[in-house]
């Protein structure tokens, strides 16, 4: 048996946690390349719309990364995707999705290795959890 | 490459750390050219060695990169890096200046920062960035951020066996490279050399520097807990490798020391230390962490909360200059000390100790001062013509001088120093033309053409195509109907490949470029310039970053590596189909300031302001100018009278024919932004461009504080300064002051940074007019740490024989009232003993707090003011003069209080601001912006209060959000807050995101 | 036969006002009944299955179909709805978007039935009842219930929607001549607007330190609901109601569902609300200090997907958790 793949889309702020994964390949961190990026210019962008379009679509786990509270190059956009993240999480558990699948990191430009640890973090803690089963029975 | 180079500048700034680097982008934004020289293969400094920075922990080379990078995309700015000065002959208006550029044996047109040469080179020597404890390779960066990100060849180390040479495929290695000398022609110099740290082992061989290994610098102590730094962030002994179980900071270890060391206070390590206790603290609340100090000096914006927040943590403060650290035979450490506050002398036993060491002048300012005919302090810093009114002019006009290179000092007054510089280095440079932004070029419209995407996918030499198959993601990419060509380069950065693409854009009509290769942040802008030179706007522009992102992070997996490539690449040409050309808007921007406050900030931004060729309204409420000059009497630490001060400048300004003075002002309204504000003052309409805050502090109101007014013996500091200089004071025979009335205590934590020097003046004043008077001075901590201000209060305590006692929060001085003297009982927390005193007067060194006028202007101008009502800038570290919106600038003690020497280096520095897009005529929005739909707004204001940068408004009529362009920074948080998708943001278009991710993961409709 | 249209009302499962509301136009029920001859409305009439089969397919010009897909039933008749009527009308939110009913997906059905009919505030130890059963009159059958609550999208193809609980007289007055006239398109009677657009109360910028429950609040009735500190949904619910709730002090509860183009009306708000509020002085809050201000909306799935969950990116509650 082939142990399960998943798949993971990770929206990456275009100022620090995008810059942590720049590093983490200059560092040669070496993690899953079970994850795909999206780039956004700050993490405040990113609405609970993409993050379920991302599960409905067939990622099993969905990873929003931003800079440190305080370093948001927009001054306060990640307090704005802290608070958003919170309230998706609390949703997903009424909704009966595991909060696991989804994950709100700080990863700063330095954090190269970071950024790696996350990764395989979040790949081997969605690969336990399992495939997402969207199927439906009427 | 043999010979002289020359070229003709503006400014030569001699220095690249980041006053250096504020300094150039402030001239070179302004339309200047400028050559940033900095001995290092970077630029960067010492702010890049830092983990992170107080009082906001924010990461210190996440916040100075960026800057480092604009300033070497800069087209005014010519980086000089391995770089030194030789010589300048000349005088203001036109130096030359020989420098010796150091070849790196590494061309930077040709290398891509790819690190295949330091894999191979078989040298290992210690890392100056990291202070020794990793190695680097004999060819190196000195750090991955690096600008420029070009390798260098250590000639001293390299043993010459040609490895980097064979396996660089770029090419960019060439042994025989030489040294050469370049001369430049400029008008003004800013030096902005900074500092170095004191070698402990020099002065303070107590303490055990270099005999034990657990003893570090905080320098060093800072790389360790850097994420990058040589132990990935972790804070382990170098005796074993494990984690200690308990720290010790010693303070002012060769600083305020006459005979071991300097006598001045370095500013900084109070606060640094505390930041690095309580970051340890919060990584291992088990560690136990503890700073040995004498006055914790946390004098600056949010530093004593920062520190109150530290001790809550668990960081403990102890009173006392250790003796010294001795080794124990179980490895530990023993700190020996006396602890002041309860009289007893100990020994801590400890796994480390982090000494903060003096902060020094550099060791290459003598040279300089020599070379440049300047002068130097008694310790090494460049020596200012004036250090109250001057604090930036150097001896000689021409030559001016930007943060630590003046004296120790922390980022923020160090950049708001160098701004200061820069608006001091344009003076003599009037003359001259500036040079406009670059025009732009014609461009091709796309707007009715099919998406034609053309895809490049980079080799980077064996960095990508190693380990993973290139071909194969150029052939899964190819039948994908928006892309019209694809292709693949062994280097897609270099000459060749850029113009194969500019080749491929006109043979194939392509309207889109994707490029599939490394960064974005590192090479976008390279290729964004070749899409121009054909007529493609460049934000028709996506890259997919299979280097970093993919090929580094996943060597050992090459299928999946070459799936996860093709997936990236595919979600680049998803995006690239739905770009559509962006135009970065102008608006002009004419030369009318306004001045807000009439004190000594305000004025002087006003004359820095007119003397540049701006014509400024400056408006101050009372009925005439001055501010708190008026209620001075002398100014701390030169003791120069503060009315015949305030009297001098305000000649100046009512001589300026830029300026136009409105007094008794009362500002009605304010509406408007950059280039375009109407101020109704007075009943009257004053336009302007810009606008300058510099309203200033006030006392806190001093009712019920130690029996005030009850007695009118009993006085706040201004009304005794007002006392001293009109002479109405009784002979006293005791005088007592009370520090940090109202101050550090929960209701209003901060420090309000001025008083203590307030009371050191006063103190001497009282001695000098009343000889044989008994003064005291009771405080909490006595936090005085600028230039001259520990020597003052030295000289204070020893020659004038000013009684100190120390107090502590809540056993606050009683006062009684009554017949005869003034009643005042106090425990001194040192001597441990009540005292009583019977005084003449008392006066109350009262808390301060932000103008009352702010609550009003912040509403008008829509930014933010703190708890204490100063306003907040725009980033507490590198925009300290700034507002998160463009066009309004804070100087002074709006920002926060400052004494006037900090208070005229931020009001030069706030001018400097403002001039930006006055001189340049305009300002220019970004590309990536936000924007509304009218038809679906439905005014509901969701979106008006997280705009961070004030840009969205209401209009009333339309009942609609309305985004002013120039304003929006392209966050894209409006777009995520509305409710019913009327905002979009351009370049990160919501179906944008969607098609991304159904690339990703999905169907091929969206390719 | 007169060349008047035919048309038709059918309700799955509902709660019985949308047929209601077709009243509610009074008087001009003459000017619909001037148009169209109602041939099939179950509710009015007594039609029979059999009576509908017979009829040909597609001699319904417009057929009005309101409440959710609940049942086999419901699917059946729907579908057979869909043959027999040249269009279909979404009408009401249930249809159009799942309903209030659509909150029952955050349940299983076998949780459902045992809260209804086996708990002690319903019906402790009551029976269950099931498919088919028998009583001394002879055997029942009922309709299973399905596994969740769907909109009528799910299983036939809608040309019309008009949400509403129920659609209001305004909204029908305006827009049923024009759908018997074969005016409207498929969402030209969702609104692209949110109920603030016609809401009356003066609206500030929203700077809402966090939110209460309503009857902690003394509302002041000139003011905003949301600016006050109350949930009120009118920001991501679809307009054109005139502002009914808020407009007699009342926050709106989203019945109308998301507007035209957005497809998740929760995950909109859910943006919205967490992105405002508190955001004043929210640099100097920590982790805890920012959930706690999330915490202030109490049940936000509840709340903010109370019409439109069924239609919503995640429909129902998955068996993720603990699966």
């Amino acid at each position: 048996m082939t142990s399960f793949e998943p798949k993971i889309i990770v929206f990456l702020c275009n100022w620090c946690s995008y810059g942590g994964g720049d590093l983490a390949g200059v560092n040669r961190e070496q993690y899953p390349p079970n994850v795909l990026g999206i780039k956004v210019m700050c993490s405040s962008r990113i609405t609970p719309e993409h993050i379920m379009e991302s599960f409905m679509d067939g990622a099993d786990g969905v990873l929003v990364t931003g800079c440190h509270p305080g370093d948001c190059h927009y001054i306060d956009g990640n307090y704005k995707t802290f608070r958003k993240m919170d309230m998706v999480s609390r949703m997903f558990e009424d909704l009966g999705i595991n909060p696991g699948r989804l994950r709100l990191e700080w990863i700063s430009s330095a954090e190269g290795n970071k950024f790696a640890r996350v990764m395989r973090e979040m790949t081997q803690l969605v690969r336990e959890l399992g495939p997402l089963e969207l199927k439906e029975e009427v | 490459m043999h010979g002289m180079i020359n070229m003709k500048k503006d400014v030569l700034i001699i220095g690249g750390g980041i006053s250096g680097v504020q300094a150039a982008l402030d001239l070179a934004e302004k339309g200047y050219e400028v050559v940033l020289v900095d001995k290092s293969p970077s630029i960067g400094g010492n702010m890049v060695k830092l983990d992170k920075t107080f009082p906001t922990n924010d990461c210190s080379i996440c916040i100075s990169a960026p800057k480092m990078v604009e300033a070497s995309r800069n087209e005014n700015i010519t980086l000089l890096t391995y770089s030194e000065v030789k010589d300048v002959v000349g005088g203001a208006g036109g130096f030359e200046a020989k420098i010796w550029k150091r070849t790196r044996y590494v061309d930077p047109d040709i290398c891509t920062g790819c690190g295949d040469c330091e894999t191979a080179c078989p040298v290992e020597v210690p890392s100056e960035f990291e202070q020794k404890l990793s190695d680097r390779k004999a060819i190196y960066v000195e750090y991955p951020q690096s600008v420029p990100l070009t390798y260098t060849l250590d000639y001293t180390n390299c043993v010459g066996c040609g490895a980097c040479e064979r396996i660089c495929d770029a090419g960019a290695i060439n042994f025989l490279d030489t040294s050469r000398e370049i001369t430049v022609e400029v008008g003004s110099i800013v030096l902005a050399t900074g500092y170095e740290m004191m070698q402990p082992h020099e002065w303070r061989e107590e303490y055990g520097y270099g005999r034990y290994p657990n003893v570090l610098t905080a320098l060093e102590y800072e790389r360790l807990l850097s994420a990058s730094g040589p132990t990935g962030g972790k804070v382990l002994k170098r005796t074993d490798g494990k984690p200690p179980a308990s720290v010790a900071w010693i303070q002012c270890v060769g600083s305020r020391c006459k005979q071991k060391g300097m006598p001045y206070c370095s500013r900084v390590c109070c606060m640094y230390s505390t930041k690095q206790a309580s970051i340890s603290k919060g990584e291992d609340p088990e560690l136990d962490t503890a700073i040995y100090y004498m006055d914790l000096r946390a004098y600056g914006k949010d530093f004593q909360q920062y520190y109150d927040k530290a001790r809550d943590k668990g960081v403990r403060y102890l009173r006392g200059r250790p003796s010294r650290v001795y080794g124990l035979t179980d490895g530990r450490l023993a700190v020996e000390y006396e602890d002041t506050e309860k009289g007893e002398v100990r020994t801590d036993h400890v796994d480390m100790v982090v000494l903060s060491s003096a902060i020094i002048p550099s060791s290459d300012n003598k040279k300089l001062a020599e070379i440049l005919e300047i002068s130097l302090d008694e310790y090494g810093f460049f020596d200012s013509r004036d250090l109250l009114t001057a604090p930036l002019d150097t001896t000689r006009k021409g030559i001016y001088m930007a943060g630590c290179a003046q004296s120790p000092k922390d980022i923020p007054d160090s950049v708001s120093q160098a701004s200061g510089a820069a608006a001091r280095a344009l003076m003599p440079l009037l003359e001259r033309p500036r040079k406009g932004r670059r025009k732009k070029r014609p461009q091709r419209d796309v707007s009715g053409e099919e998406p034609r995407t053309g895809v490049f996918v980079c080799h980077c030499g064996k960095n990508i195509a190693h380990y993973l198959d290139v071909e194969g993601v150029v052939e899964a990419i190819r039948d994908v109907p928006s892309v019209a060509h694809v292709d693949h380069s062994m280097f897609a950065c270099s000459e060749d490949a850029q113009t194969e693409i500019k080749k491929a854009i006109e043979e194939h009509g392509l309207n889109r470029i994707v490029v599939s290769a490394c960064s974005p942040r590192t090479h976008a802008p390279l290729f964004q310039d070749t899409m121009e030179e054909v007529g493609l706007n460049r934000y028709l522009f996506e890259m997919a970053n299979i280097r970093n992102h993919c090929s580094w992070v996943h060597s050992d997996d090459r299928q999946k590596a070459t799936e996860k490539a093709i997936l990236l690449t595919r979600m680049a040409v998803a995006k690239a189909k739905r770009l559509s050309a962006l135009t970065e808007e102008e608006i002009m921007v004419g030369n009318r300031a306004l001045v807000i406050g009439g004190g000594p900030a305000g004025m002087q931004t006003a004359l820095t302001l007119a003397r540049a060729g701006q014509r400024v309204t400056l408006v101050e409420k009372e009925a005439k100018l001055g501010g708190k000059l008026r209620r001075l009497n002398t100014l701390f630490p030169s003791d120069i009278d503060a009315r015949e001060f305030a009297d001098r400048i305000a000649h100046e300004v009512e001589d300026e024919r830029n300026i136009r003075v409105i007094l008794s002002a009362v500002m009605e309204n304010i509406e408007g932004y950059i280039g375009n504000y109407t101020a109704r003052i007075n009943g009257e309409d004053i336009q302007a461009d810009t606008i300058v805050l510099a309203t200033g502090f006030r006392e806190i109101e001093p009712q019920g504080w130690h029996g005030y007014g009850k007695d009118p013996r009993i006085m706040t500091q201004l009304e005794f300064d007002e006392a001293l200089a009109s002479h109405e004071l009784e002979r006293p025979e005791n005088v007592v002051f009370i520090n940090c009335v109202g101050a550090l205590e929960e209701e209003r934590p901060w420090c309000c940074r001025v008083g203590c020097g307030n009371s050191l003046k006063n103190a001497k004043e009282v001695k000098k007019r009343y000889p044989g008077s008994n003064v005291y001075i009771l405080f909490k901590d006595m936090r005085v740490f600028g230039k001259g201000e520990e020597e003052y209060y030295m000289d204070v305590e020893g020659k004038d024989g000013v009684v100190f006692l120390r107090y502590s929060t809540g056993e606050g001085p009683e006062v009684t009232v009554g017949e005869g003297k003034l009643h005042l009982k106090v425990r001194d927390n040192l001597l441990d003993e009540e005292l009583e005193i019977h005084a003449d007067y008392i006066v109350l060194a009262m808390q301060l707090e932000g103008d009352e006028t702010a609550p009003l202007l912040k509403k008008m101008l829509k930014i933010s003011s703190d708890p204490a009502g100063f306003y907040m800038e725009a980033h507490a570290k590198l925009r300290p003069l700034e507002f998160p919106s463009e066009g309004v600038y804070l100087a002074g003690g709006a920002h926060y209080p400052k004494n006037v020497s900090d208070t005229l280096a931020q009001a030069e520095g706030a001018a400097s601001k403002a001039m930006i897009p006055m001189m340049l005529g305009h300002t220019r929005s970004e590309g990536i912006i936000s924007v509304v739909d009218s038809d679906k707004c439905s005014g509901c204001k969701m979106c008006i209060a997280v705009c961070p940068y004030g840009a969205i408004d209401h209009d009333p009529e339309e009942d609609k959000a309305v985004i002013t362009d120039v304003l929006c920074k392209g966050c894209g948080s409006c777009a995520s807050v509305c409710p019913v998708g009327a905002i979009d943001q351009k370049g990160y278009e919501n179906d944008t995101i969607m098609a991304m991710i159904r690339a990703a993961l999905l169907d091929d409709e969206v390719l | 036969m007169s060349d008047k249209l035919k048309i038709g009302f059918y309700w799955c499962a509902s709660c019985g006002g949308c047929e209601v509301s077709v009243l509610d136009i009074d008087e001009m029920i003459l000017e619909v009944v001037e148009l169209a001859d109602i041939v099939f409305w179950p509710c009015a009439m007594d039609p029979k299955y059999e009576d509908l089969r017979a009829m040909e397919d597609g001699s319904l010009d417009v057929v009005f179909i309101n409440g959710s897909i609940r049942s086999k039933e419901n699917e059946e008749m729907a579908k057979l709805l869909r043959e027999k009527s040249k269009k279909v009308v979404a009408y009401g939110s249930c249809s159009s978007i799942g309903g209030l009913f659509g909150l029952g997906n955050l349940y299983s059905r076998e949780e459902l039935l045992e809260y209804g009919y086996n708990t002690p505030s319903t019906d402790k130890g009551g029976v269950i009842p099931v498919e088919n059963s028998k009583v001394p009159e002879g055997e029942l059958h009922l309709p299973p219930l399905q596994h969740h609550v769907r909109p009528l999208d799910e299983v036939i193809e809608v040309d019309i929607y008009l949400p509403g609980c129920p659609p209001l007289p305004n909204q029908l007055k305006e827009g049923l001549p024009l759908i018997l006239q074969g005016k409207v398109g498929k969402y030209d009677l969702v609104s692209q607007k949110s109920v603030c657009d016609q809401c009356p109360l003066e609206r500030e910028e929203k700077r809402i330190p966090r939110l209460y429950p309503i009857q902690e609040k003394m509302l002041d009735p000139e003011s905003c609901i949301l600016d006050q500190g109350v949930l009120c949904m009118g920001p991501a619910t679809a307009g054109m109601c005139e502002a009914p709730c808020p407009s007699v002090g009342h926050p709106c509860i989203g019945c109308n569902g998301p507007v035209r183009g957005v497809k998740d009306q929760g995950a909109r708000m859910a943006s919205a609300l967490a992105s405002v509020l508190g955001a004043e002085g929210e640099e100097r809050m920590d982790e805890s200090e920012l959930k706690d201000v999330v915490n202030s909306v109490r049940d936000p799935t509840g709340s903010f997907y109370r019409f439109s969950l069924p239609k919503s990116y995640f429909r129902y509650k998955r068996r993720d958790i603990h699966g």
